[in-house]
């Protein structure tokens, strides 16, 4: 032994070294531990004492690192030093674990003030999605953890997810109060039972919906998988925010993770914000069951994305973006969690240093639609089609620059203030999401509002009538106009709104379209079919009432003026008078920056609208378009046996057999830029039925003759308001065989020769009559989709539609998104072009899918009528220029909101 | 003197009514003065008493009708009564869960890592003048690059053909950045 021979001094010396040595560690260990704060609060002192002032609190991050310390730290910052000394309260007292309650409080009528909902347990915080991870459980009452710990992060996460609960709690008892009690100019879509219907949480009690089970909005505070690298989820499935990390140079797995997204408090506060957004869309989607006497939820809601680049999906980033600025009134999202490593915080104003020169808060400086919708701060001489940027940014920077408005005008405070706006955003995204389809609780009708008809609620939200920017700015103008400037702040006026609005170039409507015709009225006064029929238009909100205003919903309520319902059982439909009244029109002085332009302006390339189109009909590609389709969301169902990638040739045709990709790269042919393309291959009311035929003869259906095409001699009929179904039905026998007379009906004719004459028929009479197919043989037999009228080709149920942000003027939508970058690569040296496979182009939601029955013989000719329209399109939305009929949702089911473009193409073996 | 009974009735009325509005002022003026309060002060308090008078809400919407454990969304066809008269044009098969995983798993192709396929409620939708049983899932793809996604789908319960989908997740991660 070694120590035997050492001089008792030496080793006495060692053996006090040893022990620095120990007790350095131990301080070292507790300064890791910030002992500042734990030994104030005298935690430590006695591990096992209760301390009755920490009951339910804990040391939480109050901001990021950048905003904490006031300037950008390096990303290895010491993140402990930012601990806030001031313990604050996690969860109420005796939770013993990590879970929060939510209480939403609304006014009722009648003798009591108040009514209550309250939700056990709304909230729940684990570390990790991981199956069966065990919840953190308190610790002597308090939840203080040692920061960086995971146990520290899920504390973290509930503090700052709990803040916009309880700031949203109120926001949404302030709006349902002002949108419910006394006069009101305008019938409120927040529904009046919110807390007994339970719409305001994703909650439906008593429900017997497996809804239930994902009412609990759970939070995961570290998830570091491959999925959540620069990342961060909000999950209307899983009803779930999951918070991920930052990746950063010369990362390896295994590595620490330097900057997780729990530690930016602003991206914790934008998930949140999505799933308050989607409960805005929801708020009226249950319906009162008469057996149980509680609200069961709809089969399927409203989402605020679509899975791709929508103008939807980005406005959901700006109002997610705006969640960040109502809770900590800085705008800017991400400085320390997509600002340190990556290049992905955004700004909320115009005067952030991240805007690119020539960017200000002066008037005409401003973001604006639609000439930053690709503009990416990070990147702004480049095009990025994303929800984040572009759209998103200009809806944020609206909402940021309003809220800011309303305090100035109104001389209230920021939060009065986001109270006014939540209010504007909550009523119109209550109305934008309504399945139901009643709009209002005061429509007490048989009719309906919006998206249609419950029946048809989902392809016209999803698909037909999809939330644009358009639409979107539209609701948020009535509803400020209604409700902020004439009652909450008349010194906000309608100009002030418009102007705004404009500033953004959002003033993209004539009116606000606040008359509420109802969706199965035709947009014009009267619409005449021949001499016989006659459609007239009926708006639910004609009928004056005496005294003014809008009537409360119940007999007797405060503040009411009268006791009559504005439309409904007292007002027998066909009896109201007048039966239409102007809506509110926009003062066209205030459009300035907003401009929009005619349909006939978005073109196909010269020769034809197939010169436009993009084709790729490989076999790699046909099974890579499924997997990504599949990874946004989106399900189709190849026709198997009929065709399939199996049969692509890659020869950049159309060929029997070929599950396709079609892109259309249309063309702006106007000085303006065009923005929120979409392109439908959704069925639409494009055929008349026959009369002269048996409602049993699958000849009945003919084309209609739009902008020409197809000729009256090639088979064509004339066509009017009668060929749209008030239910969205499509094409389709029912079980007698029996087909219905208003329908909507698959994209695509085929050619056929008949007596000599070519005609455009439809395909089920080629089938039967030329080709002599069965159902079997049909693409789509056995599925609920199957029709014989697209037995041949069809755009694939799940991926009917394509979106496209931005076309610039004079280009095609391709050369928008890509010829920046040809022009930056051809002006910088070799060494620093940016290479082909690194730049963006468009994003996949620019595509439609095409399927084609391998029994086509080569040589058949098909038109597919495709449907385009754009957000600031001048003749998109009203019966005529300069008129105050807006299109009504009956009229999506045909042409007239569209341009229409006839797709032709001629298969070849 | 002993006073009529319509007096002292008139005055316990008279009386009754005084204390009513005593104790609304009351409220109202308590109401004006604080500040709404947060989930935390709420719950901290007992839970209020929930005395409402029941209120017959409104019918925003047809209520699901049942047929054995499945709710019918929808309105029934116009020459129907009863649910129960209603033709079915499929019947469930105990295998759609299967069917729909083949079907996924050929649409992922070898991008696909894991498939989670979650049953949530069996129902009924209108098809025509008839109806269809379907399932509510929610599909959880994770793919061997990293990829995740998860979404709601409405699929036939016999054949497990995909209707609708909706709710996919919102990703934070934007496109190319450079």
């Amino acid at each position: 032994m070694k120590k035997a021979w050492m001089p008792y001094s030496l080793c006495k010396i060692k053996q006090m070294a040893t022990s620095i040595e120990v007790v350095i560690c131990i301080l070292l260990i507790l300064s890791g531990c910030n002992p500042a704060q734990v030994k104030k609060a005298g935690l430590r002192s006695d591990p096992n004492l209760v301390n009755q002032n920490l009951l339910g609190k804990a040391y939480v991050y109050e901001d990021d690192p950048v905003n904490a310390t006031g300037k950008q730290q390096p990303p290895f910052f010491d993140i402990s030093k930012i601990l806030n000394r001031d313990a604050q309260q996690i969860t109420p007292v005796g939770k013993s674990t990590l879970t929060n309650d939510c209480i939403f409080q609304q006014k009722v009528f009648l003798f009591f003030e108040t009514d209550y909902d309250e939700y056990i347990d709304c909230i729940k915080v684990l570390s990790s999605d991981v199956p069966g991870i065990a919840p953190l459980q308190s610790n002597n009452g308090n939840w203080i953890y040692p920061p960086g710990s995971t146990e520290f992060y899920q504390v973290q996460a509930m503090y700052h997810s709990n803040k916009v609960i309880e700031r949203m709690m109120n926001s949404v008892s302030f709006l349902h109060d002002k949108l419910h009690f006394g006069p009101k100019s305008a019938p409120p879509s927040v529904p009046y039972r919110l807390a007994e219907m339970g719409t305001w949480w994703f909650k439906y009690s008593n429900g017997v919906s497996a809804m239930t089970q994902t009412s609990q909005l759970n939070v995961y505070s570290t998830i570091t998988t491959e999925a959540l690298r620069n990342n961060a989820f909000y999950e209307p499935a899983g009803n779930s925010v999951k918070l991920g990390w930052t990746t950063y140079p010369g990362y390896k797995p295994g590595d620490p993770f330097h900057v997780l997204m729990v530690e930016d408090t602003s991206i914790i506060y934008h998930e949140m914000g999505h799933a308050f957004m989607t409960t805005f869309l929801n708020y009226r989607n249950a319906t009162y069951n008469t057996n149980t006497f509680s609200w069961d939820p709809l089969p399927y809601q409203a989402a605020p994305y679509l899975g791709f680049y929508s103008e939807l999906g980005a406005i959901g980033e700006g109002v997610a973006d705006y969640f960040s600025y109502i809770i900590n009134q800085r705008p800017t999202l991400g400085d320390w969690g997509f600002g340190t490593f990556v290049f992905g915080r955004r700004p909320m104003t115009e005067d952030s240093p991240q805007h690119a020169p020539g960017i200000s808060s002066l008037e005409d400086e401003r973001l604006s639609y639609p000439d930053y919708l690709v503009y990416e701060p990070a990147q702004p001489q480049l095009p990025l089609e994303d929800v984040h940027s572009g759209a998103g940014l200009i809806t944020s920077h609206y909402l940021v620059a309003l809220t800011r408005e309303l305090q100035s005008k109104c001389f209230i405070d920021h939060n009065t203030a986001v109270d006014y706006v939540m209010l504007a955003m909550a009523d119109s995204f209550a109305y934008l999401g309504d399945m139901t389809a009643k709009g209002t609780d005061v429509n007490k009708t048989s009719r309906f509002l919006v998206n249609l008809h419950p029946s048809a609620a989902y392809d016209w939200y999803y698909s037909v009538r999809p939330i644009s920017m358009r639409r979107w700015s539209q609701m948020m103008a009535k509803n400020i106009y209604h409700h902020i400037s004439l009652n909450l702040c008349p010194l906000f006026s309608k100009d002030d709104s418009e102007r705004l609005l404009d500033m953004y170039g959002l003033l993209l409507f004539r009116h606000y379209d606040d008359n509420g015709t109802f969706s199965d009225s035709p947009s014009q006064t009267t619409t005449a079919v021949g001499a016989l029929t006659t459609y007239p238009r009926f708006d639910s909100y004609a009928t004056t009432i005496t005294g003014g205003g809008i009537q409360c919903p119940f007999v007797g309520s405060p503040g009411c003026t009268n006791d009559f319902q504005i439309f409904g059982s007292n007002y027998p439909n066909l009896n109201i008078t007048p039966t239409t009244i102007q809506p509110t029109a926009v003062e066209e002085v205030n459009r300035i920056k907003s401009v929009i332009v005619p349909k006939a302006s978005l073109v196909s390339k010269p020769g034809g609208l197939f010169s436009s189109v993009f084709i790729d009909d490989t076999q790699a590609f046909g099974n890579a378009i499924s997997s990504q389709i599949l990874f946004q969301g989106r399900v189709i169902s190849p026709s198997v046996g009929l065709a399939g990638p199996e049969y692509n040739n890659g020869n950049n045709r159309i060929s029997p057999g070929e599950i396709i990709a079609i892109g259309l790269d249309l063309v702006n042919s106007s000085n303006i830029p065009i923005g929120g393309v979409t392109v439908l291959a959704t069925p639409w009311a494009h055929m008349k039925i026959d009369p002269a035929l048996s409602a049993t003869d699958k000849n009945k259906a003919r084309p209609c003759s739009i902008n020409g095409f197809p000729s009256f001699t090639e088979g064509a009929v004339e066509c009017g308001h009668e060929v749209l179904p008030p239910n969205g039905a499509r094409y389709k026998p029912n079980s007698t065989g029996v087909y219905p007379s208003q329908a909507l009906h698959p994209v695509c004719l085929v050619q056929m020769s008949e007596n000599n004459e070519t005609r455009w028929v439809s395909q089920d009479r080629f089938r039967r009559e030329i080709l002599q197919l069965e159902d079997h043989q049909c693409l789509g037999f056995g599925t609920p989709d199957f029709t014989p009228a697209e037995c041949l080709t069809r755009f694939m149920p799940g991926n009917e539609m394509a979106f496209m942000a931005k076309i610039a003027p004079g280009l095609s939508y391709i050369e928008t998104l890509s010829k920046p970058y040809a022009d930056f690569n051809a002006s910088v040296p070799a060494a620093q072009r940016i290479p082909l496979s690194d730049i963006p182009g468009p994003a996949s939601s620019s595509i439609l899918v095409m399927e084609l029955n391998k029994w086509i013989p080569p040589g058949t000719n098909f038109t597919c009528r495709l449907r385009a329209q754009f957000s600031n399109c001048s003749d998109c939305f009203e019966t005529a220029p300069n008129s105050m009929n807006e299109f009504t949702d009956i009229e999506y089911g045909g042409h007239k909101p569209f341009k229409i473009f006839d797709l032709n193409f001629l298969v070849i073996e | 003197m002993k006073k009529p009974r319509i007096v002292i009735v008139s005055s316990l009325m008279v009386f009754l009514t005084l204390v009513f509005v005593y104790i609304r002022l009351n409220k109202e003026s308590d109401q004006k003065e604080s500040p709404p309060p947060t989930a935390s002060d709420l719950t901290a308090k007992a839970k209020p008493q929930q005395t409402a008078p029941p209120i017959l809400p409104p019918v925003l919407a047809p209520a699901p009708l049942k047929r054995g454990n499945r709710s019918f969304y929808g309105t029934l066809p116009p020459a129907l009564k009863d649910i129960k008269d209603l033709k079915l044009v499929n019947k469930p098969s105990a295998q759609w869960q299967k069917k729909l995983e083949v079907n996924l798993r050929r649409l992922g192709g070898e991008k696909l890592k894991t498939l989670q396929v979650s049953p949530q409620e069996s129902y009924i939708i209108p098809d025509g003048d008839e109806g269809r049983m379907v399932e509510r899932v929610i599909v959880k793809l994770e793919s061997k690059d990293g990829e995740y996604t998860s979404f709601f789908a409405e699929v036939d319960s016999e054949s497990g053909h995909v209707i609708k989908t909706w709710g996919v997740a919102i990703p934070e991660k934007a496109r190319h950045r450079h």
